[in-house]
């Protein structure tokens, strides 16, 4: 077990672990943006940088890339990195005013004012990448990706088309901070041709990857509940019975989370198919949370719960 | 021939001899891309066209280029009896004009540059030429002068098509000496030795690196060749792989041999197609005559190459975005640690080794580290090749030891073009910041040049007085700003915002508390960037800021 010191604390830190695990363990605060327990280090907003000496002169790298060694002596809070998390939170102030985690970030490091001799811009998205890698990591599914280099990138669909990769789970919605991506629940959507109009039922859309999904119809409550076309997958691999999903999540027992049994390991969280679980804090403490909203109710996470915390429940409709 | 046997090297470089110098007449010329763009494909046929025609008995063989691209097309002749002479530029209009001569037996005064008596090659063997010519001799003709060739050792030489010319430059020998004496801890001994350090501009001890990859247990290890060359203006890799590929090639195997990869990949930029065909060709080629591929020379050493493309862009020519790119994924880069040589390629430890470095190999294995390490001064051992461009008066490629000045290098060259001053130059690609004529005295240094804040690249690029160094920085600026990656903030929104300023600047409309701004973004952007391209954002801005704050001022009025 490697010793390393943050911020003048020694600290006794798990092989394999980085910095920012072992510095949130400890309940030292790092402010990050593009990071998230589920997925693979990244390393994009750079915001999670410190400071660190190893032998030589004092480095900055990113906490949540670089993974502990004996020795390491690690300072979070330095005016160097101060400095460095202003002129990163400014940039990207000047891109993407708006958004409330970029906003608390200014707040927090008393940003007020920015220069005045930029171009307005006015973009949600911040190209943190969350949502690629939830696309590629978790729902596996790779629809969404980076295209475009340096100012120009932004996230999209091959050739901006319908990308018949996407399964319309919405877990990219889920994770975006900035809630860029529009992804819209419609009871009765109309499709039109020249002269006419025509009903086709209830429908997801998610307008950033240009894709329109026809929604399954609850057998039991008549409300719309969730693609089709996913839901047969899923029962596929999982090994359900057939008419499983014929009823919606809220007309049959659905898992939830005994918060006094999860010990916060996420095995939940990274082996759901369509990344429905996230952590939340609760207490100072890591607590699976079951997102009711995308949730398909399959029982994966049943079984993938090494302590039995998460248990069938009858549920109250949504 | 198939090579059954180590010892068969030797036949082989034997039957290369004989190509080199040959009974009847050589005329070799410089048919790189760099010689082609000056009519070099015309010269070769007028050249072939003209010998029919006179009867004479001669071979026209295709060559690299020997970095003198200032006389491109550039034409040797090894005539018997006559010393080497290289003769530039010869288009094809003056062909008929040279074969007479040739066929006379004469030297052909106006377009003669110098003469070569005397070829000696790595691995001992000595080519004598006729020595009488009232010529200068290539020794102490002013291009040349000074310059010492292991990298560029068969540049311009040598049909880089051939294995056995290839051989009997000593290529091969090293490798075979490697597979006989069946000590890969040697070889990584030797390369340390030799003080060699990577050559891409981060200057990190090739032989640490190697041994790095080498100390791992994992069950597959790879070499990955870095030729994804991206530097503006500067086409010095393109000109090194496409004079002496074997050269990469034989490096690779040495590399593999000695960490115990199996598998290697050169990763080549998509502007260099030409080197790419070439590659290929070989690597069949090779593979017939049973230097690549399962049990080379004879041996228990099996080893495949694989040429891919790269993206192209500035930023594959990072290493962890190199790999990126060569498993299909987005031309990133990866965070560091772990570093390439622990988990690279496919998560398996790799070597990622630039053109240059590896060319130096061979060289390095067959006449030892020490050999080497007698080149250039302490830290910054053997030679370097620096492709001198802009505005200076012969456009050449250089190859000198390490320690050498840089105003010696550019009095190579001829010095500044049109006998105006020298106001800058740059040395460390565009992250290298431009640096004042002042700084001329400076050696050819890794840490001396670190302390400048810029670095060594693949090339010495010119400025004149004329320049308006300003621009100069918006120039790269913009180069970043394209090239830049996207990946993390403070490049993609940081080169994006520079670039914005320095508009505002070139316009007029500039203030002295911009200037203030652009210095105050250096330290942040380089701390928190993911990779060099990020961490030298700021260079070419500070850097002119600081040598030439006259041309802002010019800009910002009073």
């Amino acid at each position: 077990m490697p010793t390393i010191t943050i911020n003048g604390k020694k600290i006794e830190a798990p092989e394999n672990v980085t910095i920012l695990e072992v510095a949130r363990e400890n309940g030292i605060f790092i402010p990050t943006l593009c990071h998230n327990d589920c997925l693979a280090p990244y390393g994009g907003c750079r915001l999670c940088v410190v400071e660190i000496t190893l032998g030589g002169k004092p480095t900055v790298e990113t906490s949540c890339t670089y993974p502990v060694e004996e020795g390491l002596v690690v300072k979070t809070d330095t005016e160097r990195i101060k400095r460095a998390r202003r002129v990163i939170i400014g940039l990207l102030l000047d891109r993407s005013p708006k958004p409330v985690v970029i906003q608390d970030l200014a707040l927090e490091y008393g940003i007020t004012e920015r220069p005045t001799r930029f171009a307005i811009e006015n973009e949600h998205c911040i190209r943190c990448g969350l949502c690629v890698r939830a696309c590629r990591e978790i729902v596996q599914a790779r629809a969404i990706s980076f295209a475009g280099m340096g100012f120009e990138r932004k996230v999209t669909t091959p050739f901006n088309e319908s990308s018949s990769d996407c399964i319309g789970c919405g877990t990219c919605e889920l994770i975006c901070p900035t809630r860029v991506i529009d992804m819209r629940d419609l009871p009765d959507a109309q499709e039109h041709t020249p002269g006419d109009h025509e009903s086709i039922g209830p429908v997801r859309s998610l307008d950033n990857w240009n894709t329109e999904f026809k929604v399954k119809v609850c057998k039991e409550c008549g409300n719309p509940f969730y693609p089709a076309q996913p839901l047969e997958k899923f029962r596929q691999a999982q090994n359900l019975q057939p008419e499983f999903f014929d009823t919606c999540p809220s007309c049959r027992v659905t898992p939830r989370v005994d918060e006094e049994l999860c010990v916060g390991c996420m095995g939940c969280a990274v082996n759901c198919p369509i990344g429905a679980i996230m952590m939340k804090e609760k207490e100072e403490e890591q607590r699976a949370n079951i997102y009711r909203e995308i949730c398909t109710g399959c029982h994966y996470c049943v079984d993938k719960c090494v302590v039995g915390a998460i248990k069938l429940e009858e549920q109250n409709h949504v | 021939m198939k090579i059954k046997d180590v010892k068969e090297i030797e036949v082989m470089a034997k039957e290369g001899v004989r190509n080199l110098k040959p009974a009847q007449i050589r005329i070799t010329v410089g048919s790189a891309v760099c010689g082609q763009s000056k009519g070099a494909k015309e010269t070769l046929e007028a050249l072939k066209a003209e010998i029919a025609k006179v009867n004479l008995n001669a071979d026209v063989v295709a060559v690299g280029c020997n970095g003198l691209c200032f006389a491109e097309p550039v034409v040797e002749v090894i005539a018997p009896g006559m010393p080497k002479i290289t003769y530039g530029p010869v288009t094809s209009d003056k062909v008929p004009e040279l074969v007479k001569a040739v066929k006379a037996g004469n030297l052909l005064k106006g377009m003669a540059l110098c003469k070569t008596t005397r070829d000696q090659f790595l691995n001992g063997t000595a080519i004598e030429y006729g020595r009488t010519a009232d010529l200068i001799d290539a020794s102490e003709f002013p291009p040349l002068k000074g310059q010492v060739r292991i990298v560029m050792r068969n540049a311009g030489l040598i049909d880089p098509l051939s294995i056995e010319e290839y051989a009997a430059t000593g290529g091969f020998a090293a490798l075979a000496k490697a597979l006989m004496e069946k000590n890969p801890a040697k070889v990584i001994k030797e390369v340390e030795a030799s003080g060699l350090r990577g050559r891409g501009g981060a200057g990190f001890p090739t032989g640490l690196k190697w041994k790095t990859a080498k100390e791992s247990a994992a069950p597959k290890k790879y070499v990955v060749v870095n030729c994804s060359e991206g530097d503006p203006e500067v086409g010095m890799h393109r000109s090194l792989i496409e004079s002496d590929p074997l050269s990469v090639i034989e490096g690779m195997l040495i590399c593999g041999f000695a960490i115990g990869a199996s598998q290697g990949y050169i990763y080549i930029s998509d502007k260099l197609a030409a080197a790419e065909d070439k590659l290929n060709v070989l690597i069949s080629k090779l593979s017939e005559a049973g230097l690549l591929g399962e049990r080379i020379m004879g041996t228990d050493f099996s080893f495949t190459v694989t040429v891919k493309r790269s993206t192209g862009s500035y930023v594959s020519g990072e290493e962890t975005a190199l790999l990126n790119a060569l498993e299909g994924d987005i031309t990133e880069p990866r965070p560091r640690p772990p570093f390439p040589a622990k988990k690279g390629l496919l998560g398996m430890p790799t070597v990622v080794n630039n053109v240059e470095t590896l060319m130096n190999i061979p060289a390095i294995v067959l006449k030892g580290g020490s050999w080497y390490a007698g080149y250039g001064v302490e830290g910054s051992c053997g030679t370097k090749v620096l492709a001198v461009t802009g505005d200076c008066e012969r456009t050449m490629t250089v190859e000198v030891p390490l320690g050498t000045k840089i105003k010696d290098v550019i009095a190579m060259a001829g010095g500044v073009k049109g006998k105006k001053a020298l106001k800058g130059f740059q040395i460390g690609g565009p992250g290298g910041g431009i640096l004042s004529a002042k700084k001329i005295n400076l050696p050819l240094d890794y840490q001396k040049l670190w302390k400048e804040k810029t670095m060594l690249a693949s090339g010495l690029v010119l400025m004149d007085e004329d320049t308006d160094m300003v621009n100069m920085a918006r120039f790269f600026i913009r180069f970043f700003e394209e090239e830049s990656c996207g990946k993390c903030v403070p490049c993609r929104e940081g080169s994006h915002r520079v670039g914005e300023v320095l508009d505002q600047i070139m316009k007029g409309t500039g203030t002295k508390g911009d200037l203030d701004y652009l210095l105050s973004l250096e330290e942040p952007i380089n701390d928190t960037s993911a990779c060099a391209l990020g961490k030298t954002l700021l260079a070419p801005v500070s850097s002119t800021i600081k040598n030439f704050p006259e041309d802002y001022a010019k800009k910002i009025g009073g």
